[in-house]
C-alpha cells in the first residue's frame, strides 16, 4: 500500500482564521491538521496526501523580517516531517505573496521538498520567486479558491510524485534544464539559419539574460589617507595552495598575508588558473598582484597604507552564483576590518 | 572538387600481432605502436587498451580523441603539416575506420583533465562512449617537459591514427561519401562559417596545417580541406568545451551545411579564426573576420565557440559586427548556468545575438555508477569519488560533451 | 575597481570603475619587456586605478 503523503500548509492570518488586519503582526504558530482553505485542499487530495498541520503567520509579522521570520517558518514545517508544503494561495495580495514565496524557498531550500504555491500573474511575488517555488497561476481574489485550489494541487502531486509537471501549470521559473535532442547541435544551427534567411523568426534555444547593474561607489576624497585592499581573481595563491582553490569552477577563495613583504616573490606565491597560461604569473606574480609598485606608492606617500594581505579565486568557469557570493563575502570581510577610507584594486586575468 | 570519404566499418578490436584488417577485425600488434615511439621520447606508452561502446570502462585524464584515417595516394597525408605534406589536401580518397577512435590519456600537469566513460548511462552525454576506442595510455619520463611531452603524444598518436587506416588502402570500403563543394548556387542565400579555434598558448593549442594558430590572421579555409585534416588539437581547457581533432577531422557544421548546399542555402565559405588573448588582439581579429565573412557576399552565417571565459568576447564581437552590417548570425555556444540551472548562462552578450543554438549546460551534474576498469589515473579534481567508484561529476569533465562545433544533441531548455 | 583586459565583460557584469589591462595572462607586467619597463609600465597602471578609485562617477566608467 502506497504511504499517503505528508502536507504542510502554511496560510497568514486572514486564511488561518486567526483574525484581520489588525492581527497582522501576530508571529508564528501552529495548528494541527488544516484550517480555513486548508478543508478544500484536503476534499481534493482524498486519500493520496493529508494535512497534518498547518503554519500561520501574519502578513506584517512575516513581511517587517522576511528572511529570518521565513526560516522560523521552515523549521516549524520541519518538525512534521512533509513530503510536500503547499501555501496560500496568495491570489493578489502583494505581502501575503511575498510571506508564501519566501516559505517556499526557505523550506525548498531547507528540506528539499517541492513547494507549491497560488498567485494571480499580477502579483509582485511571482517574479521574485518564480524561480525559487512552483507558483500555480491564481484568480485575483478568494472567489477563485477552488481553481486555484484544483490548480495547486495537481501542481503538487504530479511533483510529489517526480512527474515533469505540465508547462502552463505553474509560472515558468526561467531554470535551464538539460534536454537530449533528436536533432545534433550542428544540425539545428543550419536549420536556424535556414530559417532566418527565409524570413523567420529566430528561435533562439538561450533568451538573452539581463544583468544586474549596480550603483557606483562614492570616490575616494584623499589617496594619502586610505588604505589600499589588493585582489585578483587570477589564481595567485601560497606555493602550497593551502585551501586548495579550484583552478576551474572554483568553489572558494582565500584571504593571504602579504605582511613584511615589498614584492610577490615567486619562491612564495604561484598562479593556478585553468582559464589562461599560468607560465607569465608564475615567473613574477607581481604581473598579476601588483605588490611591488604599490608597496613604492605607499612608501612614496602616494596611498596612506596597503593592505598586510590580499584576496584571491581562480575565476574559470566559476557559476554566477558562486561568484557573486565570492564578491558578497569578500566585500563583507573587508568591511569587518576598514570601516571607510578604504579603496580595493581587484585584477583579472 | 570532391573529396571521397571512404568508411571502413570495424566490429572489432584486438591487440596482437601481425597487424592487420580482417573482415570487420582490427589486429595492432603493441610492439608496432610502442615502436612509433622514438627511443629518446619524453613518454612512455604505458598501455595499450580497447573500450567499446555499453562497457563498463572510464578513462582519464583524456587528452585528444582522434579518428583513424589516411589518404588512399600513400604519398599524401591525413594529417598535413604533422605526418606529411599539403599534396592531395580536400580532395581525392580518404580512408576512415568509421566508429573507431584512439583516444590518448595521460596526466599532464596544467592540462585540464577530463573523462570518457562507456557505460549506457553516460552514453547520451559523452559522444565517445559511442565510438570503438583504441585507448593509448601514457606516462612523462621523469623530469620530461610537458610541452615536449604533449608534443610526443601528439605525434604517436596521429601517426598510429595513421598507420591503422593505411591498411584500409586495398580494401573495399563499406560506404563512400562523396563530399563536393560547387559554387555557386546564386538564387540561394549565401552563407559562411566563421570557425573559431581557441589558440592561446602551450596546451592550449590548435594547429592548422601544423602551425600554431596562436597568432595567425583570419584566414579563408576550404571546406574540404577543413574536412581532410587541416585542423588538430592539442588545446586542454575545460574538456566538454574544447574541440578536439575527431572533431576537427568531422566539423559538424561544415558537415550540415554541405549537406544543404545547392539545397537551402549556398555555402560561401569558411573563415577559420583565432581566440585571442589580448583585447587589442581580440578586436583585429574579429574585425577582419568579420570582413572576411562579408568579402564572401555572405546574408547569413554560422559562428561556434571553442573554450569558455575569454572566449565569449570574441563570439560576441564578431556576431556584433555581422549583425551590424546586416547578416543573420547563428551563435553554437554552451551554457555555465550552475547546478540548479538558475544562474546566467553567459557573461556577455550583445543585441544581435537573437540565434542561439545550446549545447548544453557545463555546470549540470551527473553521476554514474561504478565501472569495472579504469585506464589511467584513479581519481582527477573535478570528480568526486574514485573513478572505480559511482562518481559524481559536472559536465564540464566530461570529455566533448556540450562541444560547440555541435557534435553532440544536448541542449537546454528554459522551464 | 577592477583592473583587466576583457573590459566588455566587466561591463556586462556590473564593475563600474574599469582599467584595461595589459593582457589576460599578465593584467600588470608584459614578460616582451624587460624588467625595469614592465614595471614601470605597471606603476603607470596602478596609479591610473588609484585615479579610477578618487573619480566620482554616475556610471560604469573605462578609465
Amino acid at each position: 500500500m502506497v504511504r499517503s503523503l505528508r502536507v504542510v500548509h502554511y496560510l497568514n492570518q486572514f486564511f488561518g482564521q486567526i483574525g484581520g488586519e489588525d492581527q497582522a503582526g501576530t508571529a508564528c504558530q501552529v495548528k494541527p491538521g488544516p484550517v480555513g482553505p486548508g478543508l478544500a485542499f484536503k476534499a481534493l487530495l482524498g486519500g493520496q496526501a493529508e494535512i497534518v498541520a498547518t503554519v500561520i503567520c501574519g502578513d506584517n509579522y512575516m513581511g517587517e523580517n522576511l528572511e529570518q521570520t521565513s526560516l522560523a517558518a521552515a523549521e516549524l514545517v520541519a518538525q512534521h516531517q512533509p513530503d510536500l508544503l503547499l501555501a496560500g494561495p496568495a491570489f493578489v495580495s502583494g505581502r501575503y505573496g511575498m510571506a508564501c514565496g519566501a516559505v517556499c524557498q526557505a523550506v525548498a531550500q531547507q528540506l528539499g521538498i517541492p513547494t507549491v504555491t497560488g498567485m494571480s500573474e499580477e502579483n509582485p511575488a511571482v517574479d521574485i520567486y518564480k524561480a525559487h517555488a512552483y507558483i500555480a497561476p491564481a484568480g485575483k481574489s478568494a472567489a477563485k479558491m477552488k481553481d486555484a485550489a484544483q490548480a495547486m494541487v495537481k501542481l503538487a502531486l504530479a511533483l510529489a510524485q517526480g512527474q515533469e509537471p505540465e508547462p502552463g501549470s505553474y509560472f515558468a521559473q526561467g531554470k535551464r534544464r538539460l534536454v537530449v535532442r533528436e536533432a545534433s547541435g550542428a544540425q539545428r544551427a543550419v536549420q536556424m539559419l535556414v530559417e532566418l534567411l527565409q524570413g523567420g523568426e529566430p528561435a533562439t534555444e538561450l533568451p538573452l539574460p539581463n544583468f544586474e547593474k549596480v550603483p557606483p561607489a562614492p570616490a575616494l576624497t584623499n589617496l594619502a589617507e586610505a588604505v589600499i585592499v589588493l585582489g585578483t581573481e587570477g589564481g595567485v595563491t601560497p606555493v602550497d595552495n593551502p585551501d586548495r582553490i579550484e583552478m576551474s569552477m572554483a568553489t572558494k577563495w582565500g584571504r593571504y598575508s602579504l605582511e613584511g613583504l615589498a614584492a610577490m616573490d615567486p619562491e612564495r606565491f604561484t598562479a593556478s588558473h585553468g582559464g589562461y597560461d599560468n607560465t607569465a604569473a608564475k615567473q613574477n606574480p607581481n604581473r598579476v598582484v601588483p605588490l611591488d609598485v604599490m608597496c613604492d606608492l605607499a612608501g612614496e606617500g602616494v596611498v596612506g597604507s596597503l593592505a598586510e594581505f590580499f584576496y584571491t579565486t581562480a575565476g574559470n568557469a566559476t557559476t554566477v552564483d558562486n561568484a557573486t557570493r565570492f564578491g558578497r563575502e569578500i566585500a563583507q570581510d573587508i568591511r569587518a576590518r576598514f570601516q571607510d577610507k578604504v579603496g580595493v584594486v581587484f585584477t583579472s586575468t | 572538387m570532391t573529396l571521397e570519404i571512404a568508411l571502413h566499418r570495424l566490429e572489432r578490436l584486438h591487440l596482437e600481432g601481425p597487424t592487420r584488417l580482417q573482415g570487420p577485425d582490427l589486429y595492432l600488434d603493441p610492439e608496432e605502436a610502442q615502436a612509433l615511439l622514438p627511443a629518446e621520447a619524453p613518454v612512455k606508452l604505458e598501455r595499450l587498451a580497447v573500450a567499446l561502446p555499453g562497457q563498463r570502462v572510464r578513462m582519464a585524464p583524456v587528452l585528444d580523441v582522434v579518428e583513424p584515417r589516411a589518404k588512399a595516394d600513400a604519398e599524401q597525408s591525413a594529417f598535413p603539416g604533422f605526418t606529411g605534406s599539403f599534396e592531395g589536401a580536400g580532395q581525392g580518397r580518404t580512408h576512415v575506420l568509421d566508429g573507431l577512435a584512439l583516444v590518448a590519456v595521460a596526466k599532464l600537469p596544467g592540462a585540464q583533465e577530463g573523462v570518457v566513460d562507456m557505460s549506457p548511462e553516460a552514453a547520451d552525454y559523452c559522444p565517445f562512449a559511442r565510438t570503438r576506442n583504441l585507448v593509448l595510455s601514457f606516462s612523462l619520463q621523469p623530469g620530461a617537459d610537458r610541452v615536449a611531452a604533449d608534443e610526443a603524444i601528439r605525434r604517436l598518436t596521429l601517426g598510429l591514427a595513421e598507420r591503422l587506416a593505411s591498411l584500409a588502402r586495398d580494401r573495399e570500403p563499406d560506404q563512400v561519401q562523396a563530399l563536393q563543394h560547387q559554387q555557386p548556387h546564386l538564387s540561394l542565400p549565401r552563407v559562411a562559417l566563421v570557425y573559431l579555434v581557441q589558440s592561446q598558448g602551450d596546451l592550449r593549442r590548435t594547429y592548422i596545417y601544423g602551425q600554431p594558430a596562436d597568432n595567425i590572421l583570419p584566414t579563408l579555409l576550404d571546406p574540404l580541406e577543413a574536412l581532410d585534416g587541416a585542423v588538430v588539437s592539442g588545446n586542454f581547457v575545460m574538456p566538454s568545451n574544447k574541440t578536439c581533432t575527431y572533431i576537427h577531422q568531422n566539423n559538424p557544421l561544415l558537415r550540415a551545411l554541405l549537406a544543404r548546399h545547392g539545397r537551402d542555402l549556398d555555402l560561401a565559405g569558411v573563415v577559420v579564426a583565432n581566440e585571442m588573448s589580448r583585447m587589442a588582439d581580440k578586436e583585429r581579429c574579429a574585425a577582419m573576420a568579420a570582413r572576411l565573412v562579408r568579402s564572401l557576399g555572405a546574408q547569413g552565417a554560422v559562428i561556434n565557440q571553442e573554450g569558455g571565459g575569454n572566449t565569449i568576447t570574441d563570439v560576441m564581437m564578431i556576431c556584433r559586427q555581422l549583425g551590424r552590417a546586416g547578416l543573420k548570425t547563428v551563435l553554437v555556444l554552451n551554457e555555465f548556468a550552475g547546478e540548479d540551472g538558475t544562474t546566467p548562462s553567459l557573461t556577455e552578450t550583445t543585441p544581435e545575438a537573437v540565434a542561439i543554438v545550446s549545447t548544453g549546460n557545463n555546470d549540470h551534474r551527473l553521476s554514474l555508477p561504478p565501472v569495472d576498469e579504469v585506464i589511467g589515473a584513479e581519481s582527477i579534481p573535478g570528480v568526486q569519488g574514485d573513478l572505480r567508484g559511482g562518481i559524481s561529476l559536472p559536465l564540464g569533465r566530461l570529455h566533448s560533451s556540450t562541444n560547440q562545433l555541435g557534435f553532440n544533441h544536448l541542449s537546454c531548455v528554459s522551464v | 575597481m577592477l583592473i583587466c583586459t576583457l573590459t566588455s565583460i566587466a561591463q556586462s557584469v556590473g564593475a563600474n570603475r574599469i582599467v584595461p589591462a595589459l593582457g589576460i595572462p599578465h593584467p600588470l607586467g608584459d614578460p616582451s619587456l624587460s624588467a625595469g619597463d614592465e614595471r614601470k609600465k605597471r606603476r603607470q597602471l596602478v596609479q591610473k586605478a588609484l585615479q579610477a578609485l578618487t573619480t566620482p562617477i554616475s556610471e560604469q566608467t573605462i578609465f
